[in-house]
């Protein structure tokens, strides 16, 4: 299944167009601005999941109960195939970062993870995916791999992994990881979706602004994966984009590439 | 690259919006910037009259400012700088180069929240005086009462603005 995520400007392009693609990814914090007319066309023509940028999976704060109430109201209502969050917080005391932030990778902060996951897929009542991130920063207190805590998230709470192969290309460019090391620890068996995208410089780092085409070893490293397991690919583009017909010879393309 | 940072340290600035350990934790910055020029294009997108008239540089400096001073509290964007209009307003109590820029800003807001219960009062002068403004050509119509009230349907049919 080859997906892509749904921006605003696009919707029309999704609705009437009808883009070759199996499914749609929907950020689940825009849901409420698209009218019901609109989910329910998106629904009618696509499957849908939900990716979430705001669950706060790696806070301390008490998990925000009404926005996941809500959420499943939503999973109710559209059924989506899968639900996903990212392994980082969003949210401190009355501020929203608006931002995928890292933290730690220790013991303290894996019991926390491994009792939020819990308690979300029990509220969701469903299998979560979590997402692995990009990094800018590492920090001192860190004493275990995103790798290996994803690993011992997966084993200790049935949850899945979103692998995002551009982040993890992005932190071997920005020198935080390295895509070997990576791939070689994590658990594949735990991988239930793929996400591909292309960063762009900012400054001495390479950003994860889905701003561009997927690098080449990102899609080989996609194409190796869904050759051994078939599972769920996005492709994400958020900014630069240019037409519609670009943005269609792009998904063909990637299709091409790793199917 | 990057040296290691304390977590405590990465979380302070972020909530401060603290830019000095930068210098030694460039990483640090992507964050930081993100935040800003996120909740600056959510700005743009309510005040954009008002950015037109001070320029990007400054509507850039002043946000910056309102940014540090009401951090973002909903996880929906669209909540964001529906207190800037009073920002500027306070700022127009002490810095006369603001006079003007209050009515601007609760035009834009005005503008963009498409409320028709939405009374702003402009002073005849203002209208005047924006006529004036550098870049901003002003169309209205007869007004002979001193003060005018300007509901979003008289906004959008009566009173024009282009930049």
């Amino acid at each position: 299944m080859f997906g892509v995520n749904v921006r605003h400007e696009y919707l029309d392009f999704y609705q009437k167009l009808k883009p070759n693609v199996d499914f749609l990814e929907l950020i689940v914090e825009n849901i409420n601005s698209y009218n019901d007319d609109v989910m329910n066309s998106l629904r009618e023509n696509y499957p849908l999941s939900f990716h979430s940028v705001s669950m706060n999976i790696g806070s301390s704060l008490d998990l925000d109960i009404d926005f996941f109430k809500a959420l499943k109201k939503n999973i109710d209502k559209f059924q989506p195939v899968l639900i996903s969050g990212h392994l980082s917080f969003e949210q401190s005391h009355n501020m929203f970062h608006h931002d995928l932030l890292p933290f730690p990778m220790n013991q303290k902060n894996l019991k926390n993870v491994v009792q939020r996951v819990l308690q979300i897929q029990s509220l969701l009542d469903c299998e979560l995916l979590i997402e692995n991130l990009s990094y800018y920063v590492h920090f001192e207190e860190s004493e275990m791999t995103e790798s290996s805590f994803l690993n011992e998230i997966c084993e200790k709470t049935g949850a899945k992994v979103l692998l995002d192969l551009n982040n993890i290309d992005i932190n071997e460019m920005n020198k935080i990881d390295e895509m070997d090391r990576f791939l070689g620890e994590l658990n594949m068996e735990n991988v239930a979706q793929l996400h591909l995208a292309g960063g762009e410089k900012n400054g001495e780092f390479i950003v994860d602004t889905h701003a561009s085409f997927p690098k080449e070893n990102v899609l080989k490293a996609a194409h190796t994966i869904i050759k051994k397991k078939s599972i769920p690919v996005v492709y994400e583009r958020d900014n630069n984009f240019n037409t519609k017909n670009e943005y269609v010879k792009d998904i063909q393309l990637i299709r091409e590439k790793i199917f | 690259m990057n040296n290691k940072v304390k977590f405590l340290s990465f979380y302070q600035s972020l909530v401060e919006l603290d830019y000095k350990n930068t210098t030694e934790h460039k990483g640090l910055k992507v964050y930081l910037n993100n935040y800003v020029y996120s909740l600056t294009e959510e700005l743009l997108v309510k005040y954009p009259i008002f950015e037109k008239l001070v320029g990007a540089d400054n509507f850039k400096a002043i946000t910056f400012d309102y940014i540090k001073k009401h951090p973002s509290d909903s996880r929906d964007f669209e909540d964001y700088g529906l207190l800037f209009n009073e920002f500027v307003e306070a700022k127009a109590v002490v810095d006369n180069d603001f006079f003007f820029y209050k009515y601007i800003v609760d035009l834009d807001l005005m503008y963009y929240l498409k409320n028709d219960n939405l009374i702003v009062q402009f002073p005849c002068f203002v209208f005047k005086q924006w006529s004036q403004l550098k870049g901003l050509i002003f169309e209205y119509g007869s007004a002979d009462e001193d003060v005018v009230p300007i509901v979003w349907d008289v906004k959008v049919e009566n009173l024009r603005l282009r930049l």
